[in-house]
């Protein structure tokens, strides 16, 4: 198998062709790393690569697979993560100067579990600065370039994911969604991206941006290999006591589950208000493609969902604004601007007003599954509003136009981080100028499986996620 | 309806927690907290007197399938 072969490999399908022993782990490694150096000057996409350990990593699973021991079902799969999950002994850069010096004491959780599952760790990825940003802008390690053309945004806060897993640079990443940051680079760059269910993931060893509203989840070329990474992560964990103690379901086996008679509701409120129209036509052409799949589609009513994206957004500041207080007390300059004047901003909400945006969230999330979920299994829509803006455009540092720009581009993935349902993001398409759109489908409270198997037969029925840009 | 916050309020609420605000920051901050509490004054005052945070964690439980 030559090398532009195995990257076109899903995480599932080289896992297999290396269990199967068609291809290495080191050849595997030999590709993904060739591929990354090549596409680098033009993506700005990893902060690190650590060529001779993961060489040497790839080496050792050759030679457990050679002695008959298979590690797991990612044995061997090279992947680069998002730069704010704790490798013991390494320090995360968290996207920015902000951040711990130190090695970190322990490893995240979710890399312990991909470690376990046989994925070997072969770099780190650009972000937003803290998480804190929905662009891809970095004003440290400069900007994160889209894989689908250079001069646009890949969405952030997980840049160098989406956008490594979209130029066949990575197999899979690890990104994390607050407002929107996986289902935003994954709908970006055309990849998809499982936001899942607050508590569903343990948080430990992730950089915390927002302790009621962080999520930890993956993105990756097909709704199956994301499947397979949130089967491995999730599950309770005595180091996050909000690590939902419920049975992880087999989201594998569950992909195959007939997607006829389910029923999608599309949103009569909120989701289309002032819509892109190419972006109208292709979600409603992925509707039809359910429909096609043998899924009913009704039209259905929302509750009020600007107030919950105004709680979202006091909930995100004010508890980021703690979190970084004492760095923005001492090292204000550290920030870029945008960043430091957005977690500034946290220091400005009362304390009434962020505990009645906690108050209002169980409301809200009643309201909404009584008033959607008694109708629907998932619920439809897009994930962004407008076209993907160039990088040069979305450059509005922390002037006038930030507050703007921003709600413009999370206002579709807030309401799912404010009520905490799972989020799946799928391409759905390209617009006019070749740049992809992603759709997102929000189910109940830990049902990650339906969504799965609707995005997996969606992706069975399509092929956007087989399209690879011209790098 | 809510009033605004002005720049100069924003500034000093930052001040007193330590952080020294720009004219820039003060104003998007006076600017951010106008707009999400006018935004949400009408859902908070329609909240029941006991409803309190951990009612997110139960109605996660409950309505999961």
């Amino acid at each position: 198998m030559n090398d532009a072969a195995i990257l076109e490999l899903s995480c599932t399908g080289l896992a297999r062709a290396i269990r199967d022993q068609q291809v290495s782990a080191v050849k595997a490694m030999e590709a993904t790393l060739a591929r990354a150096q090549a596409v680098q000057p033009k993506l700005n996409a990893f902060l690190r690569v650590d060529t001779d350990l993961a060489l040497d990593a790839a080496r050792l699973a050759d030679r457990d697979l050679a002695r008959g021991y298979l590690r797991g079902p990612l044995h061997g799969v090279p992947m680069a993560h998002k730069d704010m999950y704790y490798r013991k002994g390494v320090a995360s850069s968290y996207g920015g100067k902000i951040g711990p010096s130190r090695p970190a004491p322990s490893t995240a959780t979710a890399l312990e579990r991909l470690d376990a599952a046989g994925a070997i760790q072969f770099g780190v990825l650009n972000m937003a600065e803290c998480a804190f940003g929905p662009t891809g802008h970095n004003y440290h390690y400069g900007h994160c370039r889209n894989a689908w053309n250079p001069d646009y945004i890949t969405g952030g806060s997980s840049s160098g994911s989406g956008t490594t897993v979209a130029a066949r640079a990575n197999f899979a990443a690890l990104g994390s969604d607050t407002g929107g940051s996986i289902r935003l680079p994954a709908t970006f760059c055309g990849t998809a991206g499982i936001k899942p269910t607050y508590g569903r993931v343990s948080r430990a060893g992730a950089m915390p941006l927002s302790f009621t509203m962080d999520t930890v989840g993956p993105l990756a070329r097909t709704v199956e290999d994301c499947a397979l990474l949130l089967s491995r992560i999730s599950g309770p964990d005595a180091r996050d006591p909000m690590a939902e103690a419920r049975p992880v379901p087999d989201y594998v086996r569950l992909l195959e589950r007939p997607v006829a008679g389910l029923v999608i509701g599309k949103p009569r409120q909120y989701f289309y208000d002032g819509c892109d129209a190419q972006i109208t036509a292709l979600m409603e052409a992925s509707l039809e493609t359910f429909r096609k799949l043998g899924a009913r589609v009704i039209e259905v009513d929302l509750p009020d969902v600007d107030s919950w994206n105004a709680a979202a957004t006091m909930i995100i500041s004010a508890e980021a604004a703690a979190l970084h207080g004492q760095w923005l007390r001492t090292r204000p300059q550290d920030y870029s601007p945008q960043v430091r004047a957005r977690l500034e901003s946290g220091f400005a909400i009362p304390a009434p007003a962020y505990i009645d945006s906690l108050r209002l969230r169980g409301v809200a999330l009643g309201e909404f599954c009584d008033r959607v979920y008694s109708k629907v299994d998932v619920l439809h829509a897009p994930v962004v509003g407008i076209q993907t803006p160039t990088i040069a455009e979305s450059d509005v540092g922390g002037g006038p136009k930030m507050a703007a720009l921003l709600a413009q581009i999370t206002r579709l993935t807030r309401p799912g981080n404010f009520l905490g349902v799972p989020a799946l993001s799928v391409q759905a398409g390209f617009t006019s100028a070749g740049l992809p759109v992603g759709m997102q489908l929000l189910g109940r409270p830990f049902d990650e499986a339906t969504l799965f198997a609707l995005g997996h037969a969606y992706q069975g029925a399509t092929d956007f996620h087989r399209k690879a840009p011209a790098l | 309806m809510t009033k605004p916050i002005n720049p100069d309020l924003a500034a000093a609420l930052l001040a007193a927690q330590g952080t020294a605000s720009t004219p820039e920051s003060a104003e998007a901050a006076a600017r951010f907290a106008t707009l999400v509490l006018s935004n949400s004054a009408k859902a908070f005052a329609q909240l029941a007197f006991e409803e309190e945070p951990s009612g997110y964690t139960a109605a996660l439980r409950k309505y999961a399938p």
